[in-house]
């Protein structure tokens, strides 16, 4: 490939927040340029996980590769990198970033930019991208695009006028943004003619063809067959198959600089062709591996048990199986008096959790048993020994504890002027660190601020939406370690310490949270035959009770000749449901008992 | 003599013991009305049946006895429904008369027919009393009259009563009332005065039971008529029978049934300790060998499968061990008898006590439960939790 060709390609990802439109977007550019034939369009062609589609999100980046015939009567390669739009996945929007020159900032005319999108342009920024801010649903009554543009305006540092405007829900100025693509990014830079280099941006497992590396060739070029190596995780690989993305695999002779595609490396674990590693050609040793990006690191931990024991193995293979095309899902084993064996496993954040946990029920065909989730922390003992802690029942006493650190967040808010004071109040509440207001418009600011990333954790969101009426949008980001006092929180069910139900928590405020937890374990815990003390505990002091008392009726009234088959019935119905609960002595646990901390209706 | 015909579906050989006296369970399925909380096999409106079923009924009974070869004695007869006093008191005769020739009774058999308060007359109880009827279960519910209106009953308290002097007129040796406690719009009060009213009746045996809903439409109804206590509450209408009915020198001897002594349901009683019955009539029950099986519910299936000789069976079941464990555990446990360990460990090899110390042992101490050698046995308390202890105490 030329230097001219290279002047005809764009490589460029769209930035914008869950429902602002980024698919509807996507999908009319594709049916513009037919890269997809109709047969095969479907509503947001690129969420391709199954799960994507249901929940309306995006979750691992994608790509395709369209051709636009442009006004200027050139044809262009369009490389569209999809992005996540969940503040889980974040880290896959850097990833995809950096594989581009340049992305469409897309913001809902309606709602204005929002927390996650300041961020990530904060990231494009950072990284050079050019940007091309457009305002989409510009058609809705409630549209307040000459605000919004403002917003943009103030944001990006850009003139309001050079902002598009757009409804790709009917089509109106998605012309004008592929002119855009072509005529404002920049095309991408590289030289075919050095050694190759390609960016690993994301990766996925296929049970034939082993670990596909999605690439962006930044130098040089490859093609079928050529010996490769990745000296991040030093491993070498034959490059079976290269191709590009339509966006279903599609194999092509070569991939050049400048071109996104994908290579067919045969390796059998992701681990070993990690995002942000470099592809290079095996052979060339000298040659220097492109700035990659840190790996996803999982924030929340919890423990995972299948509900019957001898699902263990099942589980671990779900889990391993998962992992192939999720690098950001760790686990480890770990046994629970109460639950029996399991995994410690980290996610990203609760959607995640969320999203493994359903795909381990579905597609593993589980029934899984899960602890209320916590952060890692870490610990140096009198003895100097550092360890990072990320289940409850292993953090020491505290006469065995030197110093305990907790993850901090940087975390922005955009919300209306009118609720800085909840926003504010809420912040104070999980200890967090009031910082800087920056107005974007007159009636709408972003809000940074410095917290605990446990105080995010569970259900800060929530409490955000609904403090602000659901008007604001936040966004987080793992900034530091800092100092904490912490202690385990303990739950002893009539007397028994039940090791999985024992949570994290700060020393201030963890005589109010034991006791919130024992009241969400009676509301769980059914009456039973015999009744169900609840303590919870600090340190071995108990600082909290209550009672669940026994049942006083759990009999039919009548059992004559016809009614013995529906009695035994009901006893094998008992007796399952028995046996879906967790026992502790005499005591019946179910469930959602163990991520008591979740129910957000408790 | 004709073939005999297994119309009962128990095939050949017949796999059950004929040396052993019998329950024998009598279907009446007609009724006057339909009560909104009844779950029986009831029809209304077909009052003109009564004649051929009566037929069909006795030539079941004559049947299967012949199909048996050997006859069998009875040791209990109980006629119940529906309504069977709603047929004439001849015709019972009639039925009775049919039931001793098929299945002699015992010398000391229980022989019962439900009556309710509207049929009772001098000459129905007359007529039971000559057919060998020894004992009357009178259907009461309440003596409340609003409440029984409630109940879509057509006989009032005072009626109620008069069927039980009738009763005793005719020299029956046993009356039993059945009540309800646990009604829409019943205070505790009115239950009391249920019981203050039952116990200067003097009864031999009563049972008081517990209003159940099955179904949305009995919930519907409930609620509507002002919903019914539950839980807890209930549990202290429990209370009250208990403590009033001891005090006036009735046997707690199951959940819901009370007797003088000498009084209890030896029938019931044979069910719940886990014998063999026969039974006849649409939508009867029976357990024969391991064959526990019921017969066609709609009188008019039962008629027609009567008239062209084919089976009366509707459902069967073949029970496995594990199955008649349960269903002996759940039902002997309901009984001031409780569980006869030794017969858990000889007959199905289970023993209780090593398999469930420590659930014998928490209902020991929360004083549900007595444990002697040879006995499990729940108390009052317990007795309101047979259920939740039966699946305690079920093997793994």
């Amino acid at each position: 490939m030329s230097a001219a060709d290279l002047k005809r390609i764009r490589n460029f990802c769209i930035i914008a927040h869950v429902d602002h439109g980024k698919s509807t977007l996507a999908d009319r550019l594709i049916e513009m340029t037919s890269a997809v034939s109709d047969r095969e369009m479907r509503e947001q062609l690129l969420d391709t996980l199954d799960l994507e589609r249901e929940h309306g999100i995006t979750i691992k980046a994608t790509a395709i590769r369209m051709d636009y015939a442009a006004d200027d009567g050139e044809d262009y390669q369009f490389n569209l990198i999809d992005t996540p739009g969940h503040v889980d996945f974040s880290y896959e929007v850097s990833r995809a970033l950096a594989a581009c020159e340049g992305a469409v900032l897309l913001v809902d005319a309606s709602q204005g930019i929002e927390a996650q999108t300041v961020a990530h342009v904060h990231k494009a920024l950072k990284l050079d991208l050019e940007l091309v801010p457009v305002v989409n649903k510009v058609d809705m009554p409630s549209a307040r695009t000459e605000a919004v543009k403002g917003e943009i305006a103030e944001v990006l540092g850009v003139d309001a006028g050079e902002i598009l405007e757009l409804s790709a829900k009917t089509g109106l100025g998605v012309r004008g943004v592929a002119e855009a693509v072509v005529n404002r990014l920049p095309a991408p830079m590289g030289d075919e003619d050095k050694e190759l280099r390609a960016l690993v941006f994301d990766s996925s497992y296929d049970k034939h063809q082993g670990v596909m590396a999605y690439v962006r060739v930044v130098d040089g070029w490859l093609q079928k067959g050529d010996g490769i190596r990745l000296p991040g995780s030093r491993q070498d690989a034959e490059a079976f198959e290269v191709g590009i993305f339509t966006p279903a695999f599609q194999p092509v002779d070569w991939l050049t600089a400048g071109e996104v595609g994908y290579v067919g490396t045969g390796l059998k674990d992701i681990q070993d062709c990690p995002v942000g590693d470099t592809l290079l050609r095996l052979g060339d040793d000298t040659v220097e591996a492109l700035p990659g990006y840190e790996p996803a690191k999982p924030m929340v931990f919890a423990g995972v048990y299948p509900e019957h024991p001898p699902d263990f193995a099942a589980l671990r293979k779900g889990l391993e199986t998962l992992r192939l095309n999720d690098s950001a899902l760790t686990f480890e084993p770990e046994e629970s008096g109460a639950l029996g064996f399991g995994f410690r496993v980290g996610f990203l954040g609760l959607l995640h959790m969320g999203i493994v946990r359903e795909r381990l029920e579905r597609e593993y065909d589980l029934d899984l048993v899960m602890t209320n989730p916590n952060v890692e922390y870490e610990i140096t003992t009198h003895d100097g020994t550092v360890a990072t802690v990320g289940r409850p029942s292993e953090l020491p006493d505290r006469s065995n504890l030197e110093v305990v650190k907790e993850p901090w967040a940087d975390l922005s808010v955009v919300a209306p002027t009118e609720y800085i004071g909840s926003v504010i109040e809420l912040v104070r509440q999980i200890r967090g660190e009031i910082g800087e207001i920056e107005y974007l418009e007159p009636t709408r600011v972003l809000l940074s601020y410095r917290v605990p990333l446990a105080g995010l954790l569970i259900d800060f969101f929530d409490r955000l939406k609904s403090a602000t009426r659901g008007y604001a949008s936040m966004d987080y980001e793992l900034s530091e370690y800092r100092a904490a006092d912490v202690v385990r929180l303990d739950v002893l069910v009539n007397g028994e310490p039940v090791d999985a139900l024992s949570v994290i928590a700060d020393r201030e405020s963890g005589t109010l949270r034991v006791r919130e937890i024992v009241q969400r374990l009676r509301k769980v815990i059914p009456r039973q035959l015999f009744p169900v003390a609840l303590q919870g505990a600090i340190g071995g002091r108990v600082v909290a009770r209550e009672n669940v008392p026994a049942m006083r009726k759990d009999v039919l009234a009548k059992c004559y000749g016809g009614d013995v088959t529906r009695k035994r019935k009901l006893l094998e119905k008992q007796k399952a449901g028995k046996k879906r609960m967790k026992r502790v002595g005499q005591v019946e646990i179910p469930q959602e008992a163990f991520s008591s901390l979740l129910d957000r209706s408790g | 003599m004709g073939m005999a015909i297994d119309h009962h579906r128990l095939g050949s050989p017949v796999p059950f013991r004929t040396d052993e006296p019998t329950p024998v369970y009598v279907h009446v399925p007609f009724c006057a009305k339909r009560c909104w909380y009844c779950d029986f096999n009831v029809v209304t409106g077909l009052g003109r049946l009564t004649g051929e079923y009566l037929k069909a009924l006795i030539g079941d009974v004559a049947g299967f006895a012949k199909f048996l070869q050997s006859p069998r004695a009875s040791h209990s007869i109980y006629i119940g429904g529906g309504t069977p006093s709603i047929i004439s008191g001849a015709r019972l005769r009639a039925l009775l008369e049919a039931l001793t020739a098929a299945f002699p009774p015992v010398p000391d058999a229980e022989i019962t027919v439900e009556v309710n308060p509207t049929d009772a007359t001098p000459q129905l109880m007359r007529a039971l009393a000559d057919g060998g009827t020894n004992r009357v279960s009178i259907g009461v519910q309440t003596f409340d009259d609003t409440r029984l209106a409630e109940l879509d009953r057509l006989h009032d308290g005072d009626r109620a009563a008069e069927a039980v002097h009738l009763a005793r007129a005719a020299g029956l040796a046993s009356v039993s009332i059945d009540l309800l406690y646990g009604l829409p719009n019943q205070k505790p009060d009115h239950w009391e005065a249920d019981l203050v009213r039952a116990l200067a009746l003097r009864p031999d045996h009563i049972s008081a039971y517990a209003l159940t809903l099955y179904g949305a439409g009995a919930d519907a109804r409930a609620t509507t008529l002002g919903g019914t206590p539950a839980g807890d509450a209930l549990a202290g209408y429990y209370d009250l029978a208990v403590a009033r009915l001891a005090a006036a020198g009735y046997e707690h001897y199951e959940v819901s049934n009370w007797a003088l002594p000498g009084h209890r349901s030896r029938h019931n009683l044979a069910i719940w300790q886990g014998s063999e019955y026969l039974g006849f009539g649409c939508g009867a029950h029976a357990v024969v060998g391991r064959r526990r099986y019921s017969t066609l519910r709609m009188p008019a299936a039962y008629l027609e499968a009567r008239s062209s000789g084919t089976s009366v069976v509707e459902w069967q079941e073949d029970l496995t061990d594990a199955d008649r464990l349960a269903e002996l555990i759940a039902t002997a446990l309901r009984t001031a008898d409780g569980l006869d360990l030794e017969h858990l460990r000889g007959a199905f090899g289970y023993d209780l006590v090593a398999q469930r110390e420590a659930v014998c042992a928490s209902l020991q101490s929360s004083g549900y439960a007595r444990l002697t050698a040879d006995r499990l046995t729940l108390t009052d308390p317990g007795l309101f939790l047979a259920d939740g202890i039966a699946a305690e105490l079920l093997p793994e």
